[in-house]
């Protein structure tokens, strides 16, 4: 029983978690997809990279708007120690290595290729490889760290399971995929054969996210009661079970071309869970 | 699945390295702490007293620049040894932080006839037309004399009393002692008899009780002495809340000595929450509670047999005369049309020439033992358990503790003090604690502990209409003149009215005109002048004008609806406070008749606060110490003591050249301590000075009967003796000397204790008849036949730790003056029975002072003591307002209570007001709440007023905690939240369940902490004794506000 | 040398002399409260309250009360999770026992709030400071540091104890119900009076020091269970487990997403190639 007389942390850190997670993850679904299919997808590897720095640029400017205004510019102090056991340094250090290679020198190399700007990056294949393969580890850790930030707290629904983390990095790869799906299916060139990947790529990806939410929700013991019972039970059941992973799925198995749709709802159900994390654990 | 199952093992793996990880990450190499500065080391270091309750305790004030910083306790300080309660800790708020600066009244304010708001005033405006005023209002209601009727012979007979009935004076018991003595002396010499202060309200009936039983009616023993005990009782109080420094030394005794806490309250208080035995008790009924006490201890033979026949009246025969009958509840002298007794049967049995007849030992049938032992048979323990609603066991569990574990002291304040029974409620618990032999003596006494921080003080200085400065009986009517007031008195009394007649009247007072003893105004004993009386005659229209210093009637008075009437019909009214409380502001009282309604004229003075100015305080135990001037008062805030001394200027102006008899009293009133008043020589004319040498004199023994000497009042005579040769300051107040060489916690040095420095009052009965400690262990004082004289240098001499409490030094045991233990009663010996006795003057001698002669051949005694108007042995009566019968005697109240008619309704039914109301304090708030509530530190922790009601009650009126409900009684209602607990609890009264509601009186409509009056609620039926309003027990009724 | 605080309940009376003397030493506004049922207030610890009693009334087994007398403050743990978190380096450990948040460091991100295991979050933070403190500020008369939105919390009061007084609350307790001291010595007077205690018949006396925390440099002295007055039974470093979690994150939702997915566009390629 908490006895904050206000919630300190509110929606503009759940948008923060949110739009950091898909930054990782869009990156993460596409990088992988070029390197897997050896490079017949590299288009979604292309957006999927291209996306990286927007998102990670609006999340930042969400982070500062969540800082109290009178400390706001001090974000900096973050960056003047490197502090290996502290979830939020961490998560500090991540995101900029990650902005650096997955935001800005792999869409680089990108562009180096398809606009022939900065030449002296044109072919680099060996080093986009090894880039790819860095920035999609790093990525993950984009993806976690904001989940351990939680996880690491005296708040018995984000810190009792081992899970959370867990969970925040399925439900992030969810989100990248749709992201990416979305992306796709609203460009001009429509490519039947990428999205039908895709789907089932996000077919897979709800199931694991929806086992790791399960064991999630079983190793928190009484804490988890608040989701699947308590103040946020219809948001959790109805939101992100329904709405964000059972829906898509079903869509999707209906075959027809839903991937605008499932893409949407998919999104809606990963911002709403971490949504309900956030505070259910504030109830 | 493979891929799963190894990669759950390698967590697991990785898990062990991971806490070793986090322990590297936790012995984290811890850095050093930064140099702070410390925002008072530059600051001046200031000492000053809390201006709370009455526990004394020393505060440091750091000032820089003048500006105030911090304030916290004096460690220095034995008392408080650097701690505070919350209210202590608060301290800063009074002057210092926004609000105070923006809220706390820093202009003269005037609040014209009828007008809703204040206008700012100057203080020359202010004095002026207060003055004009005042004088008007004297010249008006002057009574220059008065016809009484002779209660024996029945005959009218006219007597000058030169007195206003016009003028009343209320408060000072925040004042300093100086600024105090001011005000009775001004008051006098103005004739006012209606002169009251918060004593009345809180401890008369305790200076009453003591003093019939003891002589003395003052806390006996210190704080720092509580130490000693084995056993301690709280009842009637909450030490933990209302004096909450002084639980240091209870909590001392306990854990260092295997004390012993019991605690004994209506409500499971946080003192009963520290008690290793609590019991609850109805409110009212703790007569019964004593009685079955002492009855125990006599039957168990628990009594300290020695110390009953040296110290007490054991041995001493009652008059033949003397009766109680139960069928009735009167004792013998009862007349049923005044309602009052005739005191001539509460006597001592005289021999053929006159001397009182003593019993060989204490089986002697008509000794007051056996009398006391035959009037407490009927306090059983069954009693307690149909009455008090405390279970037999639990009583006799306590008795026996009580009877067991000696010394112990006994912890009270208006639990028991504010009683329609109040007095002999309070000599109850003195006869006990005479039977167990715990007076005298280190770690025993009575513990009244007195809720204003000076009020001890402006007890001592008698703003209170009955007594003058040091408890010498104030004149009445049928004094007609100093021999008249002397029969009543005594010689032992008359020298000292003496000497304060020459401090007030000077070269005026001559032995020739009886030391302008008719200067002094003289009341009407059969006219109620006390506190209530004086609100009474206010709302009759009798009153004109009213003075009130540091006093908010509107909060303290109980039955409020009288005071609100009473205010109204004020032509014009003073108010002298920190802020502007409810009773300066009472015509915006939302309760009210309306400001348009209300035609009295308001004159608001800002005073100086507490550390904005200098004198002294007089603590629970007597202890005299003074408080420096730490910061100036803000904005035109001055202090009382200025605000006085100009008011006396402005008044010895106006009466100038006047020849009438009446203004002679304010013409040659003594009036000099410099300009500015300088407090220490008001305390130095309050020492007395030797008119001859005009030094001050050196003590009470240096005082003398014919006018060669003055003394404002005796009782602090020798306050400015100190001996600089010994390190002592002359003004031995000043004095912050903490040895302890006895180590009872006696601190002699530090300020200085009325009588003559004595620590512990009575301590002679500490010793044997022949002078030896009894315990030698815990020897205290003692008779030394080496030890020479200091005066005549004859061998032979009381010493000790202490300083011995003994009429003279040399007074050898054996001598008449030698065994004295209660040398301020008459008889010399603590009262079981309190007997009216005059002490007759001593037998002839060749070569006696001829005044002894002459006082021999007027009749005048030595030193009288009286008994207490309702009996002379403590009997049970209900309140006025109770869900029991009396099951002890025919009498269900005190017979010899004034009814109060239509000013104060009383409940019909009980099926209309079916429980029990008490109100009470809190730790966060002080009285009034006037500083209290207007401290944010306080208003934070304590923000509203609320009403304790028991689960159970709460669940049949369907009241949750916090709910808003309405207190109803006979008087009125108010609306407050319910805090529905555990902690107060129904009790079984007689087999039939009584449940007990309590609220707070600390709130009213002004200050930041705002609250309905609690006291709108409460009777002001008075104790048959002092009148103290009977605020501790009504009956009423509760309901959910829907 | 490491001081600590020894808060004795079974002596403390609830008179809140230490929650007033912690407002007047560091110069705290008062906060607006209101009476909800319970005389405890402020509700709960905040930016400028950083020492309040508690107060609980349980049943003492016997048809009577017990009333518990507590107190919310910083423990000043031996492993404090605050530090551990916070992303600043703000936080630091002092070698005088103290836990001490250095105001010009924090940027008030509350991560310190949520990972402190008592009271449901020790640090609190501020939005903006009273007219009073920055009046104190400009004279150069505020103890310690002040700055508009970042957290607070007890900090042992540095002013004075490193300059040889007790602290506040120490100094004003009338009834050595709060003792400021060495720690170990604290600890050792703690077993102590605990044996006293259970004596006299306080059966249900103990010392409170967890060791999840590594100990605390605030010990009590508890006449009852732990949480009887609000005290969390076993409580842990709140990052105690957070490399484990990142593995199991990692490995469990990294390995399971990235295989399928892997195995998804491996076969595209596969599929495509039999196209050609």
């Amino acid at each position: 029983m908490r006895t904050t007389a206000v919630d300190y942390w509110h929606w503009l850190l759940v948008i923060e978690m949110f739009l950091g997670g898909i930054a990782g993850a869009c990156f993460f679904a596409g990088a992988l997809a070029d390197l897997a299919s050896k490079g017949k997808y590299r288009k979604l590897a292309k957006i999927g990279s291209y996306c990286v720095l927007p998102l990670v640029v609006v999340t930042l400017i969400f982070l500062l708007l969540d800082l109290p205004p009178s400390r706001r510019f001090y974000f900096w102090h973050f960056m003047m120690i490197f502090k290996p056991l502290s979830s939020m340094n961490q998560g500090v250090w991540l995101l900029s290595l990650f902005t650096l290679i997955g935001g800005v020198i792999v869409p680089a190399i990108y562009l180096a290729e398809d606009k022939g700007i900065l030449p002296f990056l044109k072919g680099k294949e060996g080093l986009r490889k090894a880039l790819s393969i860095i920035g999609i580890i790093l990525s993950v850790g984009v993806m976690g760290y904001s989940g351990v930030i939680l996880a690491d707290k005296a708040v018995p629904l984000w810190s009792t399971s081992l899970f959370l983390p867990a969970t925040w990095i399925a439900v992030s790869v969810v989100s990248g995929i749709a992201l990416i799906r979305l992306i796709l299916a609203l460009s001009a060139e429509k490519d039947k054969e990428a999205d039908s990947m895709l789907a089932k790529a996000l077919k897979l990806a709800l199931i694991v996210a929806a086992v790791a939410i399960a064991i999630f929700l079983f190793t928190s013991g009484d804490a988890a009661s608040v989701l699947i019972s308590g103040s946020y039970a219809i948001l959790f059941w109805l939101g992100v079970v329904v709405i964000g992973i059972v829906a898509p799925i079903v869509l999707d198995a209906a075959g027809k071309d839903m991937a605008t749709v499932v893409s949407v709802l998919t999104l809606i159900g990963v911002f709403l869970y971490k949504w309900i994390i956030l505070y259910g654990g504030q109830v | 699945m493979k891929l799963t199952r190894r990669s759950f093992l390698k967590v697991s793996g990785l898990s062990l390295a991971t806490t070793a990880l986090t322990e590297f990450g936790f012995n984290m190499t811890a850095v050093a702490a930064e140099a702070e500065k410390l925002r008072i080391a530059d600051a001046q270091q200031v000492t000053s007293i809390c201006p709370y309750c009455s526990v004394g305790c020393g505060q440091i004030v750091h000032v820089k620049d003048g500006e105030l910083l911090n304030v916290e306790g004096d460690p220095d300080d034995p008392v408080n040894e650097g701690a505070r309660c919350s209210k202590g800790a608060s301290l800063f708020q009074l002057k210092g932080g926004k609000y105070a600066l923006e809220n706390r009244q820093q202009n003269v304010l005037y609040r014209a006839p009828g007008a809703a708001d204040w206008e700012e005033k100057t203080w020359d405006w202010a004095i002026t037309e207060i003055a004009k005023r005042v004088k008007d209002t004297r010249d008006k209601t002057w009574v220059a004399t008065e016809k009484i009727k002779d209660l024996k012979t029945g005959e009218e007979k006219e007597y000058v009393v030169n007195r206003t009935d016009g003028l009343a004076c209320f408060g000072g018991a925040a004042l300093d002692t100086e600024e105090c003595y001011l005000l009775t002396k001004l008051s006098r010499a103005l004739g006012i008899v209606y002169l009251e202060h918060q004593a009345r309200l809180c401890h008369s009936s305790t200076v009453a009780g003591l003093a019939a039983v003891l002589g003395r009616g003052a806390m006996t023993q210190q704080w720092t002495d509580v130490k000693n005990a084995k056993a301690i009782l709280i009842c009637g109080g909450n030490p933990a809340e209302n004096h909450p420094v002084a639980f240091k030394h209870i909590t001392k005794a306990v854990e260092e000595n295997g004390a012993t806490l019991i605690c004994v309250d209506p409500r499971f208080t946080r003192s009963a929450a520290k008690a290793k035995i609590y019991a609850p008790i109805r409110p009212g009924a703790d007569l019964v509670f004593f009685g079955a006490l002492i009855n125990y201890m006599i039957n168990k033979k628990h009594y300290d047999e020695n110390y009953v026949k040296w110290n007490t009246n054991a041995l001493w025969k009652v008059d033949s005369g003397y009766s109680f009958d139960p069928k009735t509840g009167f004792f013998s002298g009862y007349n049923k049309d005044t309602k009052k007794y005739d005191q001539a049967t509460w006597v001592y049995k005289k021999d053929a020439d006159g001397k009182v007849e003593k019993a060989a030992d204490l089986s002697d049938p008509e000794c007051v033992f056996q009398k006391l032992k035959a009037h407490y048979t009927r306090y059983t323990s069954e009693m307690v358990e149909k009455l008090c609603g405390m279970s037999q066991a639990k009583f006799e569990e306590i008795a026996e503790i009580l009877g067991t574990q000696k010394p112990s002291v006994l912890f009270y304040a208006m639990g028991l003090t504010q009683h329609t029974v109040g007095s002999i409620m309070i000599a109850d618990y003195a006869i006990l604690q005479l039977l167990l032999g715990n007076l005298g003596k280190p770690g025993s006494g009575i513990n009244a502990c007195r809720g204003e921080p000076n009020v001890q003080g402006s007890t001592d200085v008698a703003l209170l209409t009955h007594i003058l400065p040091g408890y010498l009986g104030a004149p009445v009517a049928t004094n007609a003149d100093l021999t008249a007031w002397t029969k009543a008195q005594g010689t032992f009394r008359k020298k000292f009215l003496i000497n304060l007649l020459k401090a007030w009247y000077g070269n005026a007072a001559t032995a020739e005109n009886d030391f302008a003893y008719s200067y002094l105004p003289k009341r009407n004993a059969a006219k109620n002048t006390t506190h209530v009386g004086a609100i009474t005659a206010m709302a009759d229209g009798k009153i004109k004008g009213a003075i009130c210093v540091g006093m908010n009637l509107m909060v303290g008075t109980s039955n409020t609806n009288l005071v609100r009437r009473a205010l109204a019909n004020l032509e014009w009214m003073v108010s002298i406070n920190l802020f502007t409380e409810e009773t300066a502001c009472f015509w915006r009282d939302p309760d009210g008749a309306g400001a348009e309604n209300i035609q009295t004229e308001v004159f608001f003075l800002p005073p100086a606060g507490p550390y904005e100015k200098e004198g002294t305080f007089v603590d629970s135990g007597r202890v005299l110490q003074w408080k420096y001037k730490a910061v100036e008062p803000p904005g035109d805030a001055k202090a009382d003591l200025d605000i006085l001394d100009m008011l006396a200027h402005e008044l010895k102006s106006l009466y100038k050249g006047s020849k009438e008899v009446k203004d002679k009293p304010i013409q040659d009133l003594t009036w000099g301590y410099g300009e500015p008043p300088d407090p220490e020589k008001v305390l130095t004319e309050m020492n007395g000075y030797n008119l001859t040498t005009g030094k001050p004199v050196t003590g009470i023994g240096a005082l003398m009967a014919d006018g060669t000497t003055s003394s404002g009042c005796w009782i602090y005579s020798g306050i400015m003796a100190g001996d600089p040769a010994k390190g002592e300051n002359v003004n031995r107040s000043k004095n912050r000397n903490a040895d302890d060489p006895s180590g009872y916690g006696l601190y002699s040095g530090f300020g200085f204790s009325w009588p003559s420095n004595v620590r512990i009052i009575y301590n002679r009965a500490s010793c044997d008849p022949s002078g030896n400690p009894i315990d030698p262990a815990k020897k205290l004082v003692w008779w030394d036949p080496e030890k020479p004289d200091a005066k005549t240098g004859k061998p032979g001499n009381w010493t000790g730790f202490d300083v011995p409490d003994v009429p003279a030094k040399d007074a050898a045991p054996g001598t008449p003056g030698g065994n004295v233990p209660f040398r301020l009663l008459g008889d010399g010996v603590g009262k079981l029975f309190m007997a009216k006795y005059a002490k007759p003057q001593p037998d002839p001698k060749p070569d006696e002072d001829p005044a002894i002669t002459k006082a021999r051949e007027l009749e005048l005694p030595v030193l009288t003591s009286g008994s207490l108007v309702d009996g002379p042995f403590p009997e049970h009566y209900e309140p006025v307002e109770s869900p029991a019968e009396n099951l002890l005697n025919g009498s269900q109240t005190n017979p010899a209570i004034v009814e109060r008619g239509e000013y104060c309704p009383i409940a019909t039914s009980i099926e209309e007001y079916p429980h029990v109301l008490s109100t009470y304090r809190m730790c966060e708030h002080w009285l009034t709440g006037v500083m209290t509530r207007n401290t944010p530190w306080l208003v934070e922790a304590m923000p509203e007023n609320f009403v304790e009601i028991n689960t159970e009650l709460a669940k049949d009126k369907g009241i949750k905690n916090g709910d808003l409900v309405e207190i109803k009684t006979a008087r009125g209602s108010i609306e407050v939240k319910a805090a529905v607990t555990e902690r107060i609890k129904p009790l079984d009264i007689n087999g039939k369940k009584v449940h007990i509601v309590g609220t707070f009186w600390h709130f009213g409509f002004e200050g930041l902490a705002k609250g309905s009056i609690a006291n709108t609620l409460t009777l002001d039926y008075g104790d048959a004794n002092t009148q103290i309003p009977e605020y501790k027990v009504c009956l009423c009724d509760v309901r959910k506000v829907k | 040398m490491a001081y600590g605080l020894l808060i004795d309940t079974s002596r403390c009376t609830g008179c809140r002399g230490c929650q007033v003397a912690c407002k007047a030493w560091n110069q705290l506004p008062a906060e607006k409260t209101e009476f909800t049922g319970s005389i405890e207030n402020p509700p709960a610890n905040s930016g400028e309250t950083w020492l309040r009693v508690t107060y609980h009334e349980v049943s003492n087994g016997s048809g009577g009360v017990k009333w518990l007398f507590g107190q919310n403050r910083c423990m000043h743990c031996l492993e404090p999770s605050c530090a551990a978190v916070c992303a600043a380096g703000a936080i630091k450990k002092l070698d005088n026992g103290a836990i001490r948040i250095d105001q010009e460091v924090c940027i008030g991100c509350k991560n310190c709030h949520y990972a402190c295991p008592f009271f449901g979050g020790v640090p609190r933070f501020r939005e903006e400071l009273s007219e009073d403190e920055n009046d104190l500020i400009d004279k150069g008369l505020m103890g310690g540091k002040r700055v508009t939105g970042t957290v607070y919390k007890c900090w042992m009061c540095q002013d004075r104890i490193e300059n040889g007084l007790e602290t506040a609350c120490a100094t004003a307790c009338s009834v050595r119900a709060i003792q400021f001291g060495e720690r170990e010595e604290l600890l050792a007077k703690a077993e102590e009076r605990v044996a006293t205690l259970q004596v006299v018949g306080e059966t249900k006396a103990a010392v409170y020091n967890p060791k999840g925390v590594g100990g605390t440099g605030t010990i009590f002295i508890l006449t009852d269970d732990p949480e009887a007055y609000g005290l969390p039974e076993d409580p842990q470093v709140s990052t105690a487990n957070m490399v484990t979690k990142w593995l199991t994150g990692l490995i469990t939702a990294g390995v399971l997403t990235i295989v399928p997915f892997w195995m998804v566009f491996k076969a595209a390629e596969a599929k495509g190639k039999g196209g050609k």
